[in-house]
């Protein structure tokens, strides 16, 4: 799910990925709304809001707003900045699972705070969701980066939008035969449904268990790492111990890419 | 080259939107003190349906709105005390949420702040074809005295 990039990925890698991050952003989302009143997992809304709030002369407020866009995109930024500077396998997967890791860290940080510190005062408030804020754009930096702009999860806009373009493709034969573009129009379905159910949970969840909802989006995020974690570890224990396992297992991997490269030479010729 | 400038800008701006924070006062500052209700108005309304929509809503007409640094909120009416709760400013400084005793949760909009005028909008079921606007003017010592 995440130690492989860009062309390197299955269908099926972006599936766990998409749906799984989508989810828990479907759930940050929904969750900063009722605790907060403030979007967490966009900012397309922040610059209107903040095009609104320069308009109307509410500096203050525009600086916030300003500066909550900024964070998101810092997140985006030092994502994308841990994935290009790795370069070995393991530590691949390590700097793919550090944005997922400070995600978890920054989400339970304000669980911790909303349950034992929170007097619900203005500035606490901004600064909570400018650090959920800083997790989402981390979270979106990440699956954008290493899926080649493939998954994106945590707006829907850009995402309605390719699933549209494609439906209307589908209304010629030609397209609903493509395997590669009915693949991305499953892959979009699932993220949207995953965004959507993350929301409905979070909802109920909230109104059952408070913040401790922020520790269910973790423990999803800890899938996500966890998942590629144990391949890895199963891998290692393979090559040491198992050659003919490891031989079938490195066939496998043969099959996937040569695989991954047909996908490639069929995208380039389409 | 460009690209410094660029990081220039960047982190200018985010120092200068720092500073704006720090020096000017929030709107959970702004809030603070003595506020008298000038107007209470229905905007976009079906003027048939006024009754039966706002029935069962706990509007407050013509009292005087007292927010403290504690996060209490004073209610007068006529010069004696109304009622006590407890307020709280949300999102960007936009959404008031006022605490009352019964549990209840009652969520304004404010529209406009500033050191003498205070525009909220009562927050009502999006069903509500019509916004209640209540304007308040800042009640200063000297107008007190």
């Amino acid at each position: 799910m995440l130690k492989k990039y860009s062309n390197f990925r299955t269908f099926s890698d972006n599936v766990k990925l998409g749906s799984l991050t989508a989810l828990s952003a479907g759930m940050v989302n929904v969750i900063s709304v009722i605790v907060f009143f403030a979007f967490t997992s966009n900012v397309t809304g922040h610059f209107t809001i903040l095009a609104q709030e320069i308009t109307k002369g509410n500096w203050y407020q525009a600086s916030v707003v300003f500066i909550w866009v900024a964070i998101f995109c810092f997140g985006n930024f030092a994502s994308n900045y841990l994935i290009i500077h790795s370069s070995s396998r393991i530590s691949r997967y390590l700097a793919h699972a550090i944005p997922v890791i400070l995600e978890i860290v920054c989400l339970i940080f304000v669980g911790i705070y909303l349950q034992h510190f929170y007097k619900e005062t203005l500035e606490e408030t901004e600064i909570l969701v400018a650090l959920m804020l800083f997790a989402m754009g981390l979270q979106n930096g990440l699956t954008a980066s290493i899926s080649n702009s493939m998954v994106k999860t945590t707006h829907l806009t850009g995402l309605v939008t390719d699933l549209s373009i494609l439906l209307s493709m589908f209304t010629k034969k030609e397209y609903r035969e493509n395997k590669e573009l009915v693949n991305k129009a499953r892959l979009l379905m699932i993220i949207l449904i995953s965004y959507m159910a993350g929301g409905i949970i979070a909802g109920i969840l909230y109104y059952k268990i408070q913040s401790y909802t922020f520790y269910a989006i973790s423990f999803v995020l800890c899938i996500v790492i966890l998942y590629d974690y144990s391949k890895l570890r199963l891998q290692k224990y393979i090559s040491r111990k198992q050659p003919l396992v490891r031989k079938h297992y490195i066939e496998e991997e043969t099959r996937e890419l040569n695989y991954n490269k047909n996908i490639l030479q069929m995208h380039r010729d389409y | 080259m460009k690209l410094t400038y660029i990081h220039i800008v960047l982190a200018a701006l985010f120092i200068g939107c720092g500073i704006v924070i720090q020096k000017s006062d929030s709107p959970e500052k702004l809030l603070i003190g003595k506020w008298e209700e000038v107007a209470c108005e229905y905007e976009r309304i079906d003027k048939e349906n006024t009754n039966d929509i706002y029935q069962n809503l706990n509007l407050h007409k013509g009292e005087v709105w007292q927010f403290d640094n504690a996060h209490k909120l004073i209610f007068f009416n006529k010069n004696y005390l109304k009622e006590t709760l407890n307020w709280n400013i949300k999102g960007r400084g936009h959404i008031l949420e006022l605490h009352y005793k019964d549990k209840r949760l009652e969520g304004y909009q404010i529209q406009e702040i500033t050191k003498d005028k205070l525009v909220i909008h009562f927050n009502i079921d999006l069903q509500v074809r019509g916004i209640v606007k209540l304007t308040f003017k800042r009640i200063t010592e000297e107008t007190n005295a």
